[in-house]
């Protein structure tokens, strides 16, 4: 018996010890079976164009004429063509672009969904069952589109930013218009007319439409018009601008009522970090991003954070302007609750990037909010975050910014557009680096990041949204661009 | 206490040198100094002809002398435990090198003699060790934990590790057998390699569709099984497999994982993920191997009879494994394809049965297309009795060992799908021995339109008489075909092989023995069925005379001569471009010897290689080349 159990208990170390064979045996007992589930299937936007636009290509875009991620498709001879994106995608108020040449006509797609799950087949949205005017794109698509984004305009939004049902509703106001008889709308829809009549005939490859000023300034391009011999308004003259078209434009738009309603809790904040070569930190220094952080080749850029123990938390007395109790945990977990490379950033085109592959990540997140000007006495939400660099799962070594403190963000809409977007670089130690801030005391550094709303004599702030330098000489001079990311809203009379 | 202290001081003096003595009965050493001299006329430098043919490395070379120091420390820990460790120099530094302590400086002009890395320093690094242990368990024989060459297994399943690795497989080996030995096992468990068991050479390190490699829990496990009869000969039962595992992405506990937050592409929760702080494995390549193996010795040993029967399967993980074959240009270890398939070697033996001197061998084999031993032996085994192509051996893997070598080391090549039968006879009289060989080769590997871009490496030289004493692993001066290289896109190939030698032992005060060689390759392919301007004939013949003589006590001298030709019909090419009709010279004169002395032990060859390859569609190239090799070896 001595024997036996002393055989067993040898042969038993030997067959396990160091010999792999635990994995083989107890592996399977704890094993779930996870299964790597598959991207979404694509989503495809299918449509016709008028007949002189047969063989040209189209592409998306957003409303200020930056790509929206699809490939640009051909059209087939009978004038049909099928738009792919990611299923992932979701916009709103994008445009789809069909040319040939420099003849070009448009549409406005009030809304581009994601697939509901990433088992959904790939879907095909015929464009003519969600509005009939983009059943083909042609002058009446070209004309209400136009007059949806002036009126968004004028009502100080974006396209994007009105909802699904707005746009549609827009949209069908558009129609009228354009279709009442001698109307300002009518007229307006003769000089879309007139627009692609002309380029039509052109054999000038470039287009006649601004595309970065559709919705607030002119809508044809001057240098364009100086060389087109087009007479919109139908005086005899050629018109060297666009301005007649331009008013006539203003005022079929300001007919239009447009329901924009934002939901006033919640905001969308954008993280953008930049990360690559040629960098410059908030000193205008040359910046090595990688200081802490390996650049390793399997590593993508991570978000994590949490709510800020300087956040005001609502009490027994207090509901404004402070975040409750409650919602502590979730918009902890929403920032990652300091986990380190668990939520991924975006540098694909998706989840609201605005451009593939340009080393600015971006992380797109509904947080609460409160308008701190009216509520909490100047003090908004409060959050700490940092970037890492690294791969799921990994720890913090060799991954984060910076080993320690943390970034500080009050949520506080400085631009007015209803989306909170913060631009950093990463590794930057010089911007809202809370602690050991290194940014100059030329600059106004101290060492120390305080928070705007609760300023510190002799030491800078850098805690909210902000402009940003996109000239090179280190002076901001832009708001950091939203991508395709837009604001929320919701159904006007809705609490 | 005053009158104990000294006694006990006295006591511990006197025992102290008994205790001494009792350590180094159970302490040995050993050393080995060996030195490779090498010379060829041409610039490169280093010890060693054919270094690593994927990463550069800093010790090939043709033209460089250096030393490497070898120390065994071997222990008898009790009359049941023993242990060894063994210590060895690197070996890559030049004599010239004074001073290189193995720093890299990478960084423009250094002549601070400390820029060559640690391979130069010539540092003591521990290669080998292992312990032998008797457990008291019934049926063991003995435990080892520790490094082994692998050889108790054969070449099908888990090969003897090739020279330079003899101590780098480690694991556990348990051999036990019963009382009267008629029944013998070996059971192991072997640390896989983490570089050349699976695709792409390597168990995930490297592999682009492996993000973070897990190495450290990939083994191999191998049993044997021998039954020994006086009668009826030896049956052994071998099998082998190989797991190779890496990190389940899948699992969002795993490091890399893509679903960290148990969160699909849309956002929506993955149903059943859960952070549970156990990280799941998934297998990336897996290989079974088995061989049933009879030996056995009939009519008073005049008839040896040897079997084998052999079957692999190899399953890879196209999610975690990178398809080489579409990726590196069709090199690859493995077929891209779970496949399986069977093998088998039949020989028999008649050993003098006249009495005349006159012995003769006999062979049928059959190793099916899909058969790959991954774990097998690699280089210096041979399972096939015929010389084939290259002459070294031939071996039933892709995975072969054709690199860290010298010029006058064998080349072996790979016999997957190959079938056939040969003949050697041999006579031996008094003054002269002859031998010969006749060899048919068909293959199981014909066939048309294989997919060679996606599933079967070709290894990109498939063509062509291989050059293994002009070898280059780029093939950038058209060496002829890749050893490893055994899938064509189009083939319809036979071949046949035949050889004839004879020695003569001249009865001479002076110990003369005369050497004369001649072999003969036909080999010829169809290739595509669907034209005839393709078809390849390649006849290739080799010539060679030597004569050596022990000059002295313990000083041989060896010299001779050997002469080649190959005409190749359409040798290479693509039916688009056309093929060439190519022709080769080779004339090759040698001389060496060996020098024993009191242990000293020195070998040298010194040879000429001339070299003429006259091409249709590319230009001629010519070699006149002349190297040398010297090894001097004392041990102690």
């Amino acid at each position: 018996m001595v024997v036996m159990h002393k055989t067993l208990l040898i042969g038993l170390a030997l067959s396990l010890g160091g010999c792999g064979l635990e994995g083989e045996l107890f592996g399977p007992l704890t094993d779930r079976g996870h299964v790597l589930y598959p991207g979404a299937n694509d989503t495809v936007l299918t449509g016709r164009v008028a007949s002189s636009l047969l063989e040209g290509t189209v592409r998306a875009a957003r409303t200020d004429g930056q790509s929206l991620g699809a490939a640009e498709s051909p059209v087939d001879t009978a004038g049909v063509y099928s738009l792919r994106f990611s299923g992932a995608l979701s916009a709103r108020g994008a445009l789809v672009i069909a040319s040939r040449g420099g003849h070009e006509a448009f549409g406005l797609v009030p809304a581009i969904p994601a697939q509901p799950t990433v088992f959904h087949e790939e879907r095909w949205i015929a464009l003519g069952e969600t509005h009939p005017v983009l059943a083909e794109l042609g002058v009446e698509s070209t004309a209400s589109a136009l007059v949806v984004l002036r009126a968004a305009h004028l009502n100080q939004v974006s396209a994007g930013a009105l909802s699904e049902e707005a746009l549609l509703d827009a949209l069908d106001q558009a129609i009228v218009q354009l279709a009442t008889p001698e109307s300002p709308g009518s007229t307006f829809a003769s000089m879309v007319a007139t627009v692609l009549a002309a380029t039509e005939a052109s054999t000038r490859p470039d287009s006649p439409w601004a595309h970065d000023t559709l919705a607030s300034g002119p809508s044809l391009r001057s240098d364009w018009l100086a060389d087109a011999l087009v007479d919109l308004d139908g005086d005899g003259w050629q018109d060297l601008d666009s301005k007649s078209m331009d008013e006539m434009l203003d005022a079929v738009a300001a007919e239009l009522e447009l329901s924009v309603c934002y939901v006033p809790d919640r905001v969308k904040v954008v993280f953008q970090v930049e990360l690559g070569d040629g960098l410059k930190d908030g000193n205008c220094a040359d910046l090595n991003p990688y200081k802490w952080a390996d650049n390793a080749a399997t590593s993508r850029v991570f978000f994590t954070g949490g709510v800020h123990e300087d956040t005001t938390i609502c009490g027994d007395d207090s509901s404004e302007g402070c975040l409750p109790t409650s919602a502590i945990e979730a918009t902890d977990q929403l920032l990652g609750a300091w986990e380190p490379n668990l939520i991924p950033m975006w540098d694909d085109g998706t989840h609201g990037d605005a451009q593939g592959g340009d080393g600015i990540w971006t992380l797109e997140v509904e947080l609460p909010y409160w308008d701190a000007a009216l509520e909490g006495g100047g003090v908004g939400l409060r959050i700490g975050y940092k970037y890492t660099l690294g791969m799921p799962g990994q720890g913090w070594t060799s991954s984060e910014e910076w080993p320690g403190n943390k970034r500080i963000l009050e949520l506080v809409d400085r631009n007015e557009d209803r989306i909170i977007v913060r631009r950093d670089v990463f590794g930057d130690e010089a911007s809202n680096k809370d602690k050991a801030n290194a940014l100059k005391p030329s600059a106004g550094g101290c060492g120390t990041n305080a928070w705007a709303s609760e300023p510190v004599d002799g030491c800078s702030s850098d805690t909210e949204e902000r402009m940003v330098d996109t000239d090179g000489d280190c002076v901001p001079d832009s708001w950091p661009d939203p991508g395709p990311v837009v604001p929320l809203v919701q159904a006007c009379g809705a609490e | 206490m005053k009158t104990l202290g000294p006694a006990a001081l006295m006591l511990a003096i006197v025992l102290a040198p008994l205790d001494a003595a009792a350590d180094k009965r159970n302490f040995d050493l050993a050393g080995k100094l060996y030195t490779k001299w090498l010379y060829q006329n041409d610039d490169s430098q280093g010890l060693m002809t054919y270094g690593n043919p994927f990463w550069p490395d800093n010790i090939s070379g043709n033209n460089g002398v250096g030393t490497e120091f070898e120390l065994l420390v071997m222990g008898k820990v009790s009359p049941k435990v023993k242990a060894q460790a063994r210590l060895k120099s690197r070996f890559g530094g030049l004599w010239q090198d004074w001073w290189e302590n193995g720093d890299l400086k990478t960084t423009g002009v250094d002549t601070s003699g400390e820029s060559l890395g640690m391979n130069r320093a010539e540092y003591l690094k521990l290669r080998g060790y292992w312990i032998d242990a008797a457990l008291p368990i019934p049926t063991v024989r003995n435990v080892r934990v520790g490094s082994s060459d692998l050889g108790m297994f054969d070449p099908w399943t888990i090969g003897k590790m090739r020279y330079i690795d003899r101590d780098n497989a480690k694991g556990t080996f348990v051999t036990g057998a019963s009382a009267e030995r008629t029944l013998e096992y070996t059971l192991a468990a072997i640390a896989l390699p983490k570089l050349f068991v699976g695709p792409g050479w390597s168990t995930g390190v490297g592999d682009p569709e492996v993000r973070n490699p897990l190495y450290s829990r990939d083994w191999a496990y191998a049993a044997k099984l021998r039954w020994n009869s006086d009668a009826l000969g030896t049956l052994t039962a071998i099998a082998a497999v190989t797991r190779d595992h890496e990190i389940d992405l899948a699992d969002p506990d795993a490091e890399g994982s893509l679903q960290g937050q148990c969160l699909d592409q849309l956002g929506a929760p993955i149903e059943g993920c859960v952070h549970d702080h156990a990280v799941e494995v998934v297998p990336r390549y897996s290989s079974a191997v088995a061989t049933l193996k009879y030996k056995g010795f009939f009519s008073d040993d005049i008839v040896a009879v040897d079997l084998t029967a052999a079957a692999s399967t190899s399953d890879v993980n196209e999610a975690v494994a990178a398809n080489g074959v579409a990726g590196n240009e069709g090199v690859s270890p493995i077929v891209y394809d779970d496949v399986s398939d069977v093998a088998g070697v039949a020989r028999l033996e008649l050993l003098d049965p006249f009495e005349t001197g006159l012995s003769v061998q006999l062979e049928g084999f059959s190793i099916g297309e899909h058969f790959n031993a991954i774990f097998g032996a690699r280089r210096e085994s041979d399972v096939l009795l015929t010389e084939g192509f290259v002459g070294g051996g031939q071996l039933p893997t892709m995975n072969l060992a054709n690199e860290f070598m010298d010029f006058d080391e064998a080349f072996y090549e790979s016999c997957i799908g190959w079938y056939g039968g040969t003949l050697k006879p041999r006579w031996e009289g008094d003054a002269w021995q002859w031998s010969g060989e006749l060899t048919w080769i068909g293959y199981h590997t014909d066939g048309q339109e294989r997919d060679v871009e996606n599933v079967y490496p070709d290894f990109l030289h498939t063509d062509g008489f291989t050059d293994t004493e002009l070898y280059d692993y780029a093939n950038t001066f058209d060496r002829g075909r890749d050893p490893r290289s055994v899938f064509r896109r189009n083939q319809e190939r036979n071949t046949w092989i035949g050889m004839l030698a004879a020695t003569w032992t001249p009865d001479l005060d002076t110990p003369w023995e005369f050497d004369l060689r001649a072999r003969y390759i036909q080999d010829v392919d169809k290739r595509s069925d669907t034209t005839e301007l393709d078809d390849y004939a390649g006849d290739a013949l080799f010539a060679a005379l030597s004569a050596e003589v022990e000059a002295a006590e313990g000083l041989k001298v060896k010299g001779g001569v050997e002469l080649q030709r190959w005409e190749e019909e359409n040798r290479r090419g693509t039916l688009e471009l056309g093929y060439g009709d190519d022709t080769t010279d080779k004339l090759k004169a040698f001389l060496g010897g060996s020098y024993l002395y009191e242990g000293w032990s020195l070998i040298y060859r010194l040879e000429y290689l001339y070299k003429d390859q006259r091409r249709e569609r590319e230009p001629d190239q010519l070699w006149h080349v002349v190297r040398s090799k010297a090894a001097l070896e004392v041990k102690w």
